[in-house]
């Protein structure tokens, strides 16, 4: 459907933000730039502000100062569902899968923005609803192969180990096309064979209209795919830069690098 | 404008009962989230043993010996209650509250049991005195009910505020996970605010009894003037709770007086429905927390 | 390691096991078809055989396993709990009773207008908590159900007060009373279990069941909790309304005794009962207990509170002592 559009996917862009809780300022004066067709990381130790300043891109939270912009568009004060009507989407740091639906399910609830299926089709076995549920099946299908879970696609989630849940979620906030797709610690709780065909399935998914974020704590997979990468440290940006820039910095390497390196 | 004062007066007076019930109902919704539909039922059960142990069912105690005995019992009892959902509560808040009406069921079914399904009559040992202020006719169990509810609340206040139990309460309720991580014992709160509820259920029945008549269902009739006290309240506000029932106290006495006695319960129905789309916080709400 | 084969043989294997599974469905599916089946024909032929009595019974038993249907849906998709549904049963048998009262017509007719009475009931319901927590729900559903009797006998002329009114006006002419109200309520069941089971794999049906266990995720997917309270709310008070609209047809009357706040929490009673179950057998045996139990113990009434309180906790405390494996899979969570 996007495709259809044929036009670049305007970038995701954040002005001044900053969020505090009573008197604790969280986020100081964030401006970041995201640009489709890239893959940009966002990491920084524990407590830099990572999931609050995601928390905000997707609406969880309201900044008090500040604006988020795509393309023109504020918005700041936009409700989450309103978001994921202009194309937001996003995975959860703790899994949110629905354990009463099957895995294939649970994924084709990230289609229901774009379905047109009304109640009548809902009650009653009528062609047209019928064609819409077996094309969303088909997309879930694909994109669950995608990311390499296609055979757990008809299991319930509370059989399947954490890994494979977060895989799920992932498809689930592929599957509908986003144009911003907002990954809160994709790979945790993966392990090294999923965690690198997440990495082929985030490569694959780099198009030119779509915004992709990344959180991560895993160093390796956010060197490997990621175009740009933002480092947060208490609240503010303390680096951007490509990866070998990043991984070059002085000042990262002290502050957040550098502590992997102690143990 | 006399008439006006008069209703006024005496909405207060059972504002103070609905309050004390909503009260009841916030304590245990804050510490575990469960919506005690059985308050009622428990209640009223706690009236009738008071009538057991004075009018000669169970005994011909004094009416001290008797209020004495049944809280004793009523500890019990809501120990048991809570005992019996409390492998519910950490799971689904949904699941325990269904159990309560169970619960309610249950107790409803051993009141008739016991003391049959007829109207008994069960005088409080009050004096006999009335004045007149103004407008306004002060009985006995006016003053009664006022100092009552003044005392129950006040050592309510400093349970909460000043003992160890109370401070646990206020953790509990502030936020349970960070209270379970520092070592706080969540099953120790919960009963607490049970049995608390339960005394000032008892208390509160044992003074709405002279303004109706004592029958198995009459004191759980005046559950919904309970809730909707504590829905007027903010259902997770003890201030808020005593401010709801005397306010459903009084507007429910001015519209039965100037609209029509026979629809109480529709009035507390429109009244929710009223609040919950204006207030939908409750009316003391502070701003600004997460809806839950 | 593999990543260039490994999406094809992912996709081969993933092919064959699914067919598999779609194999065992079917078998599955067989299995359950022909059981099914041989309890359906028994229900059918069964007024054939027994008495009266029976086949009264039964036919109020349907009614009411369609109302508790509507309670286990709300919990099921809203995860919420109602006491007041026999509010929205009551809006269908008076709808139904009124209609005959007014325009002599039978049930056939009153039956789609009872069903939009109890949609449009429940959307004023749940309107004004749409964005707060269930109990708010719960509460004003009570103060309805308390509410309800004061109305009725206010409106006696309409409503005929105390005594309520009766449903005499033959649905279908021709077939004698008896079997008519075996009949319908039957195939009322019979429709609203297989219209639910339709919709447990629509979208709305997966939204809701999201939106239920995790509200931000399905916000970030658009779907919004106020749409999914008054969803809920709309339809079942739509299916309650359908199966008091057959209640009032099977027992030929409708009085405000009929509908009290003990009715509501009976149903829900009735409801856990039936493990929230959205099945025939299920809301089948729901209906058995509500219908049958006050009948068993007509000689000591004080005894019925007791009895059900003590299923309700039973069943509700048995549950939760099972082992979560077994108890997902009671509670019907499958793929």
């Amino acid at each position: 459907m996007n495709l259809a559009l044929a036009q670049d996917a305007p970038p995701l862009r954040v002005e001044d933000l900053s969020l505090s809780f009573g008197g604790n300022q969280v986020l100081h004066d964030i401006s970041l730039h995201f640009r489709p067709g890239e893959i940009t990381g966002l990491i920084g130790p524990n407590g830099a502000g990572k999931t609050s300043f995601f928390n905000c891109l997707t609406g969880l939270y309201s900044p008090q100062k500040g604006h988020i912009l795509l393309g023109d568009a504020r918005l700041e004060h936009t409700a989450p569902t309103e978001r994921a009507a202009l194309g937001f989407s996003r995975s959860f740091q703790h899994v949110a899968l629905c354990p009463e639906l099957s895995v294939i399910e649970n994924v084709m609830v990230g289609l229901d923005r774009q379905s047109k299926a009304g109640w009548i089709d809902a009650f009653l076995p009528l062609t047209r609803g019928r064609a819409e549920r077996q094309n969303n099946r088909a997309l879930a299908l694909e994109a669950l192969t995608r990311l390499g879970i296609a055979q757990q696609a008809y299991e319930s989630p509370t059989q399947l180990p954490p890994g494979m849940l977060r895989l799920a979620e992932i498809a689930r906030a592929i599957v509908g096309e986003p144009r911003v797709l907002l990954l809160d610690e994709p790979a945790a709780g993966l392990n090294s064979v999923e965690t690198h065909d997440l990495s082929v399935a985030l490569k694959s998914l780099r198009s030119p209209q779509l915004v992709l974020v990344v959180v991560e704590h895993d160093m390796d997979l956010i060197m490997d795919v990621c175009d740009t990468i933002h480092v947060l440290n208490v609240g503010r940006v303390l680096a951007s830069g490509d990866p070998s820039h990043i991984q070059a910095n002085p000042e990262v390497v002290r502050v957040y690098l550098g502590d992997d390196d102690d143990e | 404008m006399a008439d006006f004062i008069a209703l006024a007066w005496a909405g207060i007076v059972s504002g103070c009962l609905y309050a004390m019930g909503a009260v009841g109902i916030v304590l245990i919704n804050k510490s575990s989230k469960v919506v005690n539909f059985a308050h009622g039922n428990l209640a009223g059960l706690a009236a009738f043993l008071v009538f057991g142990f004075t009018a000669g069912t169970f005994g011909q105690m004094t009416w001290a010996a008797a209020v004495i005995l049944t809280l004793a019992i009523m500890v019990a009892v809501m120990a048991v209650c809570y005992l019996l959902i409390a492998p519910l509560v950490f799971q689904s808040d949904l699941t325990s509250t269904i159990a309560t009406l169970g619960i309610g069921l249950v107790v409803q079914g051993i009141t008739q049991l016991l003391f049959g399904s007829n109207v008994v009559s069960l005088d409080l040992p009050l004096p006999n005195w009335r004045a007149t202020l103004g407008p306004i006719r002060v009985a006995s169990y006016d003053l009664a009910v006022l100092g009552v509810t003044a005392i129950s609340i006040g050592l309510l206040y400093l349970l909460i505020e000043r003992t160890r139990i109370g401070i646990a309460f206020r953790a509990v309720s502030a936020n349970p996970f960070a209270s379970r991580v520092c070592g706080l014992n969540l099953r120790g709160v919960h009963l607490f605010s049970w049995v608390v509820a339960g005394l000032l259920g008892l208390v509160a029945s044992l003074l709405i009894v002279p303004t109706t008549f004592l029958s198995s269902t009459s004191v759980s009739s005046f559950m919904l003037q309970a809730f909707a006290a504590a829905v007027v309240g903010g259902f997770n506000s003890l201030p808020g709770a005593v401010l709801g029932g005397i306010f459903i106290g009084i507007l429910m006495n001015l519209l039965s007086f100037y609209i029509a006695a026979e629809f109480t319960n529709t009035y507390l129905l429109i009244t929710i429905l009223l609040v919950l789309n204006i207030f939908p916080q409750g009316v003391l709400a502070i701003r600004g927390g997460s809806r839950v | 390691m593999l990543s260039g084969a490994a999406p094809v043989s992912d996709q081969s294997v993933s092919a064959s096991n699914t067919n598999a599974l779609a194999q065992h469905d079917r078998k599955g599916r067989w299995v359950t078809g022909i059981g099914g089946g041989a309890c359906l024909l028994l229900l059918v032929i069964l007024p054939l055989v027994a008495g009266g009595y029976w086949t009264f019974t039964l036919g109020l038993c349907f009614a009411n396993a369609i109302v508790i249907i509507a309670v286990s849906f709300l919990l099921r998709y809203g995860g919420e709990v109602t006491i007041g549904h026999g509010v929205f049963a009551a809006a269908g048998a008076y709808t139904v009773a009124m209609i005959e009262k007014y325009f002599g017509l039978s049930l056939l007719a009153s039956l789609p207008v009872a069903l939009v009475v109890g949609a449009v009931l429940g959307l004023v319901f749940a309107f004004p908590s749409r964005n707060l927590s269930g109990i708010y729900l719960a509460v004003a559903t009570m103060a309805l159900a308390l509410a309800l009797p004061e109305l009725l006998l206010h409106f006696s002329a309409a409503t005929g007060g105390y005594e309520g009114l009766y449903v005499k006006l033959d649905a279908l002419p021709g077939v004698p009373k008896s079997l008519q109200r075996y009949y319908l309520p039957l195939l009322g069941l019979i429709l609203v279990v297989a219209l639910l089971a339709h919709f447990r794999r629509s979208r709305q049906a997966m939204a809701l069941l999201l939106i239920r266990t995790s509200a931000h995720a399905a916000e970030s997917f658009g779907v919004r909790r106020s749409w999914a309270r008054l969803s809920c709310m709309a339809l079942s008070g739509a299916i309650a309304a359908f199966g008091g609209a057959l209640l009032s047809f099977s027992s030929s009357t409708v009085s405000p005794n009929s509908f009290t706040l003990w009715t509501s929490i009976f149903l829900l009673v009735g409801s856990v009962v039936s493990l929230y179950s959205l099945s025939m057998v299920g809301s089948i045996i729901g209906g058995l207990f509500l219908t049958l139990m006050p009948l068993l113990l007509a000689g000591a009434g004080d005894w019925v509170p007791i009895l059900y309180g003590g299923a309700l906790l039973a069943v509700v405390l048995g549950v939760n002592a099972l082992p979560p494996k077994l108890r997902a899979r009671l509670q019907g969570v499958r793929a």
